[in-house]
């Protein structure tokens, strides 16, 4: 018997262990378990982010941490980001990973400085607009433009529905399909998912494909050239080689495609993140602000300001992340789509309140 | 020179020759490779990204690095208590059923196997316990596991069969 059929072998004993079990054992082991994961997450929470920090902030002798980025970190193109290494030792905690737990305000501990306010700005849905903007796809394009909720939009445009009568499982299924296009997922990855046959997972997105036309063609293009070329490049230039394009075996050929797939979207939103942050810290320099960027998250940068700073901060900071001077200049890049910014300013990371500017225009 | 004998260098307790002999011979092979890189980057048409992303970003990220995060210690420690209250309590309520013996550390493994196996790690029967049936057990050792994949399959499995008696109305 090798390992998977000893493992499934098993899963039935036990499924079949606790058939036989009577009531109350049952709703017992049932609420033990229950309590006993808490138990553990609880602990990892204080392990990692309680003596973590408390730990670096022994080490630095102040209240303050340091972190590590990457810019070769992973082979999709995005930051990676850690403690720094102190003593042989992985110091502090990965900024990336600060949970957003709703029982226990974790990312509340990182702070803006007295007289000062914290900052955070997300990209919407990012991913998907460098997406929209690659496969030149219309429908996609059209949902950006007009400023509709976009996975409420490819739910009407998947299931054939008006927009208002799209219902919150729908809307979640379209997300999931555009997600799962963004990173290489498959029928199988959303059947899984969402518990549904993989029949019903196939005809999902062949509805969504069929409603964005532009992707399944891009996909199409970025095949036959990582096909050719055994290689996958961004609009910025960087490139992913991927020999394994070149495999005999057809699922090893399917996951480099998948990868480089992958690659161009991931990549270039996160290099167009980083080229945003560039050009927003080149003009606080400039204009001699006493506002920083302190930390970047995916999709997002994080700053502290004075706080009579703080429109115009933000009002640089909406600048630079929807008009993009940076990469306009740089790599001649003007996106077909618009990005969308959400502001919150608060006196911590994991506080605030969504921010809009007096005068958007300044 | 560093990092001997299997040794993690200690840049911050490390004498300042030394440090120096260090940095003097990492930017001297820095610079061979750049010079082998810099070729590269011209060959794949990559010099654009090279000069307006990446050497920018190096230095920008450099500064961020440096400046580190503000750290508020009073919510630290307020989170930390609470943390710690939940984790007492968690801990209470796990001892307060039957099957659990008092005695019992509930992060050892060995102590966790007799109370969702009623058996050791040897597969040995045990008094008390919930008398389930190990889902995943050990490849090498073949002592029954109570890491989070098996108790996800187990918390499945008893969902389930909770679901199919109706039992979660009358809890």
């Amino acid at each position: 018997m090798n390992r998977f059929e000893k493992l499934e072998q098993d899963k039935q004993i036990s499924r079949s262990v606790v058939t036989s079990m009577d009531n109350q054992k049952l709703v017992g082991a049932r609420n033990f378990i229950k309590s006993l994961l808490e138990f553990r997450r609880s602990r990892k929470l204080f392990d990692t982010y309680i003596s973590g920090v408390r730990e670096a902030m022994k080490y630095n002798g102040s209240n303050k941490i340091y972190v590590e980025y990457r810019l070769d970190g992973t082979v999709t193109g995005r930051l990676s980001n850690a403690g720094y290494e102190a003593g042989g030792n992985r110091m502090g905690i990965s900024f990336h990973t600060l949970p957003r737990e709703s029982r226990f305000n974790i990312r509340d501990y990182v702070v803006a400085p007295k007289g000062y306010k914290f900052i955070t700005a997300d990209m919407k849905s990012m991913e998907l607009r460098i997406l929209a903007h690659l496969a030149k796809e219309k429908n996609m394009a059209k949902a950006f433009n007009d400023r509709v909720d976009l996975h409420t939009y490819s739910a009407a445009m998947t299931f054939g529905k008006q927009m208002d009568k799209v219902t919150k499982e729908e809307r979640q299924i379209a997300k999931a399909v555009s997600f799962l296009t963004v990173y290489g997922g498959t029928e199988k990855t959303l059947a899984t998912k969402q518990g549904i046959s993989f029949k019903k997972a196939k005809s999902i997105i062949d509805g969504w494909m069929a409603a964005f036309p532009g992707v399944p063609k891009y996909m199409e293009l970025v095949d036959k050239f990582i096909t050719n070329n055994k290689y996958a490049y961004t609009i910025f230039g960087r490139r992913r080689n991927l020999p394994n394009a070149g495999a005999d075996a057809k699922y090893i050929r399917q996951e480099a495609f998948r990868q480089g797939l992958n690659f161009t979207v991931q990549s270039s939103a996160s290099d167009t993140l980083i080229c945003c942050m560039l050009g927003l810290h080149n003009e606080l320099k400039k204009r001699k602000l006493g506002s920083k960027i302190v930390a970047t998250v995916h999709d997002s940068i994080e700053l502290i300001a004075p706080e009579s700073e703080v429109d115009e901060t933000v009002s640089l900071l909406n600048y630079h992340m929807t008009s993009y001077p940076y990469i306009k200049e740089n790599f001649g890049i003007n996106f077909s789509v618009p990005l969308e910014i959400e502001v919150v300013v608060g006196d911590s990371f994991g506080s605030g309140e969504e921010y809009h500017l007096s005068n958007p225009t300044s | 020179m560093l990092g001997q004998d299997g040794k993690k260098t200690d840049w911050r307790n490390m004498p300042l020759t030394q440090m120096a002999r260090g940095n003097a011979l990492d930017a001297y092979f820095t610079l061979k490779v750049f010079h082998k890189l810099e070729r590269l980057i011209q060959d794949l048409k990559m010099q654009n990204l090279y000069d307006k992303l990446m050497v920018p970003a190096v230095e920008f990220f450099k500064d961020m690095e440096l400046d580190g995060l503000y750290i508020s210690s009073a919510k630290v420690e307020e989170l930390g208590s609470q943390l710690k209250g939940d984790i007492y309590d968690k801990e209470d309520q796990l001892f307060s059923f039957p099957q659990v013996n008092k005695t019992y550390e509930l992060t050892s493994t060995d102590d966790l196997v007799k109370v969702l196996y009623s058996a050791d790690k040897k597969h040995n029967i045990v008094d008390g316990g919930f008398g389930l049936f190990p889902p995943i057990s050990s490849e090498k050792t073949g002592a029954p596991s109570t890491s989070a994949e098996a108790l996800d399959i187990l918390l499945e499995q008893l969902e389930d069969e909770i679901d199919r008696r109706g039992l979660n109305e009358q809890v």
